[in-house]
């Protein structure tokens, strides 16, 4: 192949094309790096510099003063620690109900196996509105409740439908033994199945972790006591509507000797704080998405 | 194949025996598996099916009032059965709630918008991730390759507030874009709060967030297509051009239609998460989606009315059902596996 495709790239033209394709992904990297970069390098200036007019391009000095003012806040650690706890309790419940599932559908023989996938297939396209949900919520006591936040999203269908085709690819004889020893169905896929899933296991516990981590809306519409808030909720208030101040009693003392302090520096370092713990488990496990997503676009 | 191993794990049974007697016998050995379902089955009755229930509310006079007993049960503690009572209870109104809201302007805008926002979608975010897989297809390096995809791909893991905190610095008054236009002396930009500007920042940044994700899957598609193709293309005196046009593009073609039609499926969807985090009351003309419209007039709006919300709701559901059963016909005419 590589060989061939050697021969392929000879000629002008398709040098020509090579440096036009090279130049335009380049810049479209940039284009999606530098927004990230400019969001570190405002979260790490200080106020002369953000108020300099003119566009900035690398830091004159290091100021960890808007980081400073966040963290002395018990607002930002206790939202950040709310998001950790529904992150690990959330994707812990999410993998026990999605891996059960997801192995039980993977035996197309259980009687009745086709007509409740379909049930929840159509949960996919349709549901009763907003309201109705909202009603059958409260009605569950999610009102003000910890729980909302992981509980209602515990299974994702799509990513249940994944894990059935992953299992489907495991070949049936390797269970077959322990069913003929007397083995119960859980405890071959515990002690069997699962081992041999690793890859999907990782990959659809990612998904889930991310979506929890990213939990604002359940949280939103039920959650009224402040201290239950999670992170993106408390992102929302401060940077989206501007209804919230962060560290207000630090950044009164540094007015007070003279320090002037800029919003944006501090919003910005919020946001990095929220998008760190992201940025530094997507790199180990983005070889796995192509394969997951691949799995989904086969039915069956 | 399946079907013949599950028989191999079972004892040997009568075949002949009757047909319903078989049917009970298996759903007992296959007891296990239906424990394993029950988790999942649970979430969605009660977060899916029961709530479909109260769409009959779009029909019925809203109000608080929960009676003790529903036949002859006392249901004042007893969740979903007090939920089921308190619907019961409240008086038909037949469609009084349509017709009150067929007559609001605000509700045609924000159908209006809705639509407009997903045809612009379908123009300006879904050919996208096509044009760029193809192009990431033509890179030979696997590392620039693998470099460049999970650049890519990485603003999708993030949620619609924290993308847009990070390109605030980019849209506020005093960000990136306003300081480069400052500094060749041309006047600031108020982007968010620009109706002309709000339909073209909604499809950009929906485009920096998730072109890289969605190209994952034409990606993987071209990946399984066999090399002795482009050889044999190669020996016929094709250049790069021919083997995009005639065996890439083709590959991906069956997978391009499926989605364009599943996004047909869904248009009444604008993007709430989106949407939601970047309106404000200056641009609701031009940016305010049904889904965003239900969501005020349930939760903000100070006349509020909620059997008003289910009616658009049920107004917004039953042409979406409409939409994904006619998306499932043309997929299956096609010659695809259809949604459902």
């Amino acid at each position: 192949m590589a060989k061939t495709s050697n021969k392929i790239h000879r000629g002008f033209g398709s040098v020509l094309a090579d440096i036009l394709i090279y130049g335009l992904l380049g810049l479209l990297a940039l284009i999606m790096i530098y927004p990230f970069y400019n969001l570190i390098l405002t979260s790490i200036s200080s106020y002369e510099e953000l108020v300099r007019p003119g566009l900035r391009l690398w830091p004159q000095k290091v100021d960890w003063t808007n980081y400073q003012i966040i963290f002395s806040d018990g607002q930002l650690l206790r939202s950040f620690r709310n998001t950790i706890i529904v992150t690990l309790c959330g994707t812990a419940l999410s993998m026990i109900v999605t891996t059960s599932a997801g192995y039980a559908f993977s035996k197309k023989w259980v009687p009745g196996r086709n007509g409740l996938l379909t049930l929840f297939i159509i949960t996919m396209y349709f549901g009763g509105g907003l309201v109705p949900w909202y009603l059958v919520m409260c009605d569950l006591g999610f009102k003000d409740n910890f729980l909302v936040m992981f509980v209602p999203g515990a299974l994702s269908t799509w990513n249940m439908i994944l894990m059935k085709n992953y299992f489907n690819t495991i070949p049936e004889s390797l269970e077959e033994s322990a069913r003929i020893d007397g083995a119960n169905d859980l405890r071959i896929m515990i002690q069997i199945v699962l081992p041999v899933a690793a890859p999907i296991l990782a990959t659809i516990s990612l998904f889930y972790a991310v979506g929890f981590w990213n939990e604002w809306y359940n949280a939103m519409i039920f959650i009224s006591t402040k201290s239950l808030e999670p992170l993106q909720l408390l992102l929302r208030r401060l940077v989206i509507e501007s209804t919230m101040d962060l560290g207000s009693e630090m950044a009164n003392q540094f007015r007070n000797q003279n320090k002037q302090i800029h919003s944006r520096g501090m919003q910005m370092a919020s946001v990095t704080v929220a998008t760190v713990p992201i940025l530094l488990v997507y790199p180990f496990v983005q070889k796995h998405f192509a394969k997951g997503i691949m799995m989904g676009a086969v039915k069956g | 194949m399946s079907e013949s191993v599950a028989k191999n794990t079972v004892p040997a049974m009568p075949t002949q025996k009757k047909k319903k007697g078989s049917t009970w016998k298996r759903m007992v050995r296959c007891k296990w598996f239906y424990l394993m379902m029950l988790p999942a089955l649970l979430c969605i009755l009660l977060f899916n099916y029961i709530p479909l229930y109260g769409v009959v509310l779009a029909f019925k006079q809203y109000t608080l009032n929960v009676p003790k007993e529903m036949f002859g049960i006392d249901v004042a503690n007893i969740p979903i059965l007090r939920f089921f009572a308190q619907v019961n209870a409240m008086e038909w109104v037949g469609f009084k709630w349509f017709n009150n809201l067929f007559v609001k302007q605000d509700f045609w805008a924000a159908v209006k918008n809705t639509l407009i926002i997903s045809f612009g979608r379908l123009i300006f975010e879904f050919p996208i991730p096509v044009i760029l897989a193809l192009a990431m297809n033509e890179i030979k390096n696997s590392f620039v390759k693998r470099f460049y995809q999970t650049v890519y791909t990485f603003p999708h893991f993030l949620s619609w507030i924290l993308v847009i905190g990070v390109l605030n610095g980019f849209l506020q008054s005093d960000g990136v874009i306003n300081q480069v236009r400052e500094a060749l002396g041309m006047e600031k930009i108020n982007f968010l709060a620009n109706p002309t500007l709000f339909r073209p920042i909604i499809f950009i940044t929906s485009d920096w967030k998730e072109m890289g994700w969605s190209s994952i899957i034409y990606l993987a598609t071209i990946s399984g297509i066999d090399p002795t193709l482009y050889e044999a293309a190669y020996v016929d005196g094709a250049n790069r051009w021919h083997c995009v046009r005639f065996i890439t593009w083709p590959s991906i073609r069956p997978t391009v239609v499926l989605l364009l039609i599943m996004q047909c499926g869904s248009i009444l969807n604008g993007g709430f998460d989106q949407i939601f985090n970047l309106y404000n009351p200056a641009v609701y003309e031009v940016g305010d989606i049904l889904d965003t419209w239900i969501y005020r007039y349930t939760f903000q709006s100070s006349g509020r009315n909620f059997s008003v919300s289910v009616a658009t709701g049920f107004f917004k559901s039953a042409i979406g059902f409409i939409l994904v059963m006619g998306a499932d016909r043309v997929a299956k005419w096609l010659g695809e596996d259809g949604l459902l």
